[in-house]
């Protein structure tokens, strides 16, 4: 884990935090919500993860006619065999970078949700499985909301983390200037891992030991927030699980077999704070001012975490 | 039970039981006292914040005005200090209800919680019985209970009314409501386990003060207020005594005074002379005045010789008395029998002249006393007085127009008995036979009401036949004096002493006879004692008992007191060596009580401490017993906290860490790898390394002071 967190961090420069919670989702057999303006090296990274693991990579660029068949696959009639065959979408990868995913409509949105919580996909009464490991980073821009339709709150509980990849230091930001648009670095990456060693990894997640003073701390943020007047809809228990075995495998990217208070608190606000429902309907994570109410959500999160004392 | 109420609950408690202590020192008028009780409790089913109008600033105001007034009016017209203290007592029963129908919040509680306290200190000045002391007991319980409950109470409605979230990007903190409502409402805040917990910190502290009590006596310390407590009304104890004047007492059970003879076999009766009268005239008796005593203080107790320093104290019988404040000064003494020296407390070292007084027959009379005095008498046979013949004419004194017409019935009377007793006991016998005991008092029609009462009504209370007696045996010239006090029957078996109440009250006669002495002759016929239920007179007697053994043990606990109870102590333990060899047995037994006071006492702190550790280990506080590792940590904050790096409510022992990294203080690398350490005990359940730990935690204090304003957090 700790080789896959380096290698990313050889191409993407200077966002370490961000690709070890990237890979910390990847173990927790989660998905990614990147969100932030063009150009801040989304596409770059997720690519460089998928090369990093040894999967293959696929990119969908979501528009408003993008259609669910677009997305999964369609069945083809086969003359040859008189038989419909499926043919698999962009989504049979490893890596699926799903970009601008607010531009497509609900309906090609949910069609990710199958795959996004299963790993599997119904088409046609057939169900096709997808290879593991898999992991989809969907970005959306937080600041256009003309022409976009909001993601739906089951959606947006379906992501493990919520990431931000913000702009680079001054220096980092020099070194990706100085060297060039020809030369693209993740072409001349070596994978890391296998992906059957990802797997295993996510295996491993299992495992790690979680005390039971944590557990407590955690249903007490838990509890917090669903009792919090500020809060229409707490976390809910996909959440609270999301956020348990993000904390498990953020002790394994450091190399820990047990979870320490800060697992938790670290990834309190990536994992959390975009299912909360703020009052008003606007979701922590999507809104008409979406940037508000985002920063709103987290702002309380970040609120009941100071307050709830840490073993 | 719901949180409000529970506190509204315990409140109650608290304020009822200090106004119940100061209505039942009597300061306040009967009517007064159920006219506050009954507002009182209806205020308890009142709820104000369901009328607007009370809450409003206009109410709240007028109300106050109103209430200034009356209370300026009720202190401000009193001319005396008494009645100062009366329209102060009115004033605060007026400002409990005021408050207790105005319960808005919790400032309103606090301020009938300020009342009641005033109220019981106004109690505590007045009362020490040991009624008072248990109420005072349960005033401390619900006390704890009340200023938990209200302190909760109030950090819920005042302090966290806000809950703070930090500001963002420089903008001002901004704040929310916390629901109080729900959690006044809520079950969950206070149960039995709190209740009785408190109760048990309170009875812990009870049992704690009385060993404090017992260790440090009190040193005489009193309070001498302006005002005084409602004293016993006598009759009969004063200068002078007028017949047909006096009213009923026979009914009123309230104590005058406890009579303990230590040493003596009990008696059947007990007779304790008060005041006796020497000089008649016209239905009045009168005292003569002797003039000023001089006092003698030994060893703290103040001894008033009556007879010379020649009569022989040893087989004097000593008789101990407790007796209530009583508006008259006389102090009693056993009859018959002579009164040798009379020993009474060191405060009376100061007085003399007005506040002391001794007739001339021995009878000693305090006044302006107001407290409850506890004194000793020493008394020896009767003797015959070595008065002259001037001396005791005063005791023969009649008017010749009472000698004229007296003499004749006496001679009817007496008959052929020769010798002054056989008189004496002709005439007690003649008027117990004859003669109606009665409490309803007729009209005396001017005139000498003592020929109306041998003449026309032939019955009368003790005092017609007292001084029937006294006067016919003056009429034949036998020296005699009518005397009152009390007689009493009523002893009480479980304190062993005698019980006087204000219906024991007596009156009776003195006869001296010759080569006798004063010889005591009850003309009165005697009375069938007033029916009472066995059971009420057992409880009666028991709770009498147990109010003179407060008394006795608690309200007079002193200095000699204390060594009374180190030596009886001290004698439960063996002795091993007998003193002559150790050289000096005084210095030996000096130092030996205040030791075996500090073992006593360090043996009880150390118990208490286990207790206190025990009780802390039972708490379940996690499921894992982990007081190792967070001992380390908890050390390490300490060290921590004094070089300025303070931790934050919701922050982790590693952010803290880099927090201190990103100080670039020189505590962050020893700090950083002992979280790592107990990370790794506490989460991972690896064994924790104490050499390294030990050796961390020592870098660690190495480190010098170094205060510094602590950080905001970001």
């Amino acid at each position: 884990m700790v080789r896959l967190i380096q290698c990313v961090s050889q191409v993407v420069h200077g966002k370490s935090e961000v690709i070890r919670l990237a890979v910390v989702a990847l173990a927790a057999r989660g998905h990614i919500l990147l969100e932030d303006i063009p150009g801040v090296g989304k596409t770059t990274m997720a690519r460089a993860l998928a090369r990093a693991t040894g999967g293959n990579f696929r990119r969908i660029q979501f528009t408003s006619d993008l259609l669910p068949s677009d997305v999964i696959g369609v069945s083809v009639w086969n003359e040859e065999t008189r038989q419909f065959e499926f043919k698999p979408g962009p989504l049979f990868a490893n890596v699926v970078l799903a970009d601008e995913i607010n531009r497509a409509a609900p309906r090609t949105q949910s069609s990710l949700l199958e795959a996004m919580s299963e790993g599997r996909v119904s088409v046609d009464h057939y169900t096709h499985s997808i290879e593991q490991p898999f992991l989809v980073m969907a970005t959306q821009n937080p600041l256009e909301h003309f022409g976009t339709y909001p993601l739906p709150e089951s959606q947006m509980d379906r992501f493990l983390l919520r990431l931000r990849l913000g702009y680079p230091s001054r220096y980092d930001e020099r070194r990706v200037v100085m060297r060039g648009s020809q030369y693209d670095p993740v072409e001349d990456m070596k994978p890391a891992v296998s992906p059957s060693e990802v797997v295993q990894l996510q295996d491993t997640v299992c495992i790690v030991r979680v005390e039971e003073s944590l557990l407590e701390y955690a249903e007490r943020v838990i509890a917090e927030t669903r009792r919090s007047p500020l809060l229409q809809l707490g976390v809910s228990p996909r959440g609270f699980q999301s956020w348990f075995r993000a904390a498990q495998a953020r002790a394994l990217s450091e190399s820990r077999e047990y979870c320490v208070p800060d697992d938790f608190r670290e990834l309190a606000v990536p994992a959390l704070a975009h299912r909360l429902v703020l009052p008003g309907g606007s979701q922590g994570g999507y809104s008409d001012a979406l940037s508000n109410g985002r920063a709103e959500a987290e702002r309380i999160l970040s609120g009941i975490v100071e307050r709830v004392p840490v073993p | 039970m719901r949180f409000a109420a529970t506190h509204k609950v315990v409140s109650y408690l608290m304020v009822t039981t200090a106004f119940v202590m100061l209505a039942l020192t009597g300061e306040l008028p009967l009517w007064l006292s159920l006219l506050t009780l009954l507002a009182i409790g209806g205020s308890f089913f009142f709820d104000p914040q369901r009328y607007p109008l009370m809450l409003g600033r206009a109410y709240n105001f007028s109300l106050y005005a109103a209430v200034l007034l009356f209370s300026t009016l009720l202190v401000g017209s009193s001319a005396s200090a008494e009645s100062f203290w009366d329209g102060g007592l009115r004033v605060l029963c007026l400002l409990l209800v005021c408050k207790l129908w105005q319960r808005r919040h919790n400032g309103d509680y606090l301020q009938a919680y300020v009342v009641s306290f005033v109220m019981l200190l106004a109690a505590t000045f007045v009362e020490n019985s040991m009624v008072y002391a248990l109420l005072l007991f349960l005033y401390l319980v619900f006390a704890m209970w009340t200023l938990t409950l209200f302190h909760l109470r109030r950090e819920m409605e005042e302090n966290y009314l806000l809950k703070h979230l930090p500001g963002r990007h420089g903008q001002a903190a901004e704040s929310e409501r916390v629901e109080v409502e729900r959690i006044l409402n809520s079950r969950r805040v206070v149960g039995p386990p709190f209740l009785l917990t408190t109760v048990g910190a309170g009875l812990l502290t009870f049992f704690l003060a009385f060993f404090l009590f017992l260790l440090l006596p009190r040193f005489h310390v009193s309070i001498d207020l302006p005002f005084h407590r409602r004293l016993l009304q006598s009759t009969g104890f004063s200068d002078r005594l007028e017949l047909g004047s006096h009213g009923l007492l026979r009914d009123n059970p309230r104590v005058v005074m406890r009579v303990e003879q230590p040493g003596q076999p009990p008696q059947k009766t007990l007779r304790l002379r008060g005041v006796s009268f020497a000089h008649y005239e016209n239905g009045r008796w009168s005292q003569r005045r002797l003039g000023e005593q001089i006092l003698n203080v030994q060893h703290g107790v103040v001894i008033v010789e009556l007879v010379g320093p020649e009569m022989d104290r040893k087989s004097a019988k000593r008789t101990e008395i407790y007796l209530e404040p009583l508006d008259a000064g006389a102090l009693f003494t056993p009859s018959p029998g002579r009164t040798l020296s009379l020993l009474l407390p060191e405060s009376f070292a100061g007085l003399t002249g007005s506040h002391l007084s001794v007739t001339l027959d021995g009878q000693i009379a305090v006044h302006g006393r107001r407290t409850p005095l506890h004194y000793a008498v020493l008394s020896g046979p009767t003797s015959v007085p070595e008065g002259s013949a001037d001396e005791l004419a005063i005791y023969r004194e009649l008017s010749p127009e009472l000698r004229l017409r007296l003499r004749t019935m006496a001679l009817q009377i007496v008959a052929d008995a020769a010798t002054p007793d056989e008189q004496a006991e002709r005439l007690s016998s003649h008027l117990q036979k004859n003669y109606a005991y009665t409490t309803r008092l007729w009209k005396p029609s001017g005139g000498d009401p003592i020929f109306e009462f041998l003449e026309k009504e032939r019955r009368g209370h003790c005092e017609y036949f007292a001084t029937a007696l006294a006067l016919l045996l003056r009429s034949l010239d036998i020296p005699s004096r009518t005397v009152n006090g009390y007689l009493t029957a009523e002893w009480n078996r479980f304190g062993q002493f005698f019980v006087v109440r204000q219906q024991h009250a007596h009156s009776w006669v003195e006869v001296l006879l010759p080569g006798q002495g004063w010889v005591v002759f009850d003309p009165t016929p005697p009375q069938s004692p007033i029916p009472r239920l066995p059971f009420v007179q057992e409880l009666r007697q028991l709770l009498d008992g147990l109010d003179m053994g407060f008394g006795k043990y608690v309200l007079e606990y002193d200095v000699s007191a204390q060594q009374r109870l180190s030596d009886r102590l001290s004698s439960l333990w063996p002795r091993r060596d007998p003193p002559q060899v150790t050289g000096s047995p005084t210095s030996q037994s000096s130092w030996r009580k205040p030791l075996w006071g500090l073992v006593g006492l360090g043996g009880f702190g150390v118990a208490l401490l286990v207790i206190l550790r025990r009780l802390r280990r039972v708490e379940p506080s996690s499921p894992k017993d982990d007081t190792e590792g967070r001992g380390v940590i908890r050390h390490a904050l300490t060290v921590l906290r004094r070089r300025g790096y303070q931790r934050g409510p919701g922050e982790t022992l590693q952010k803290l860490a880099d927090r201190i990294a990103d100080d670039g203080d020189p505590s962050a690398p020893p700090f950083a790898q002992l979280v790592e350490l107990y990370y790794a005990h506490r989460f991972g359940d690896l064994p924790l390394d104490r050499s390294e730990v030990t050796r961390l935690i020592k870098q660690l204090r190495a480190l010098p002071r170094r205060p510094r304003p602590a950080e905001p957090r970001p």
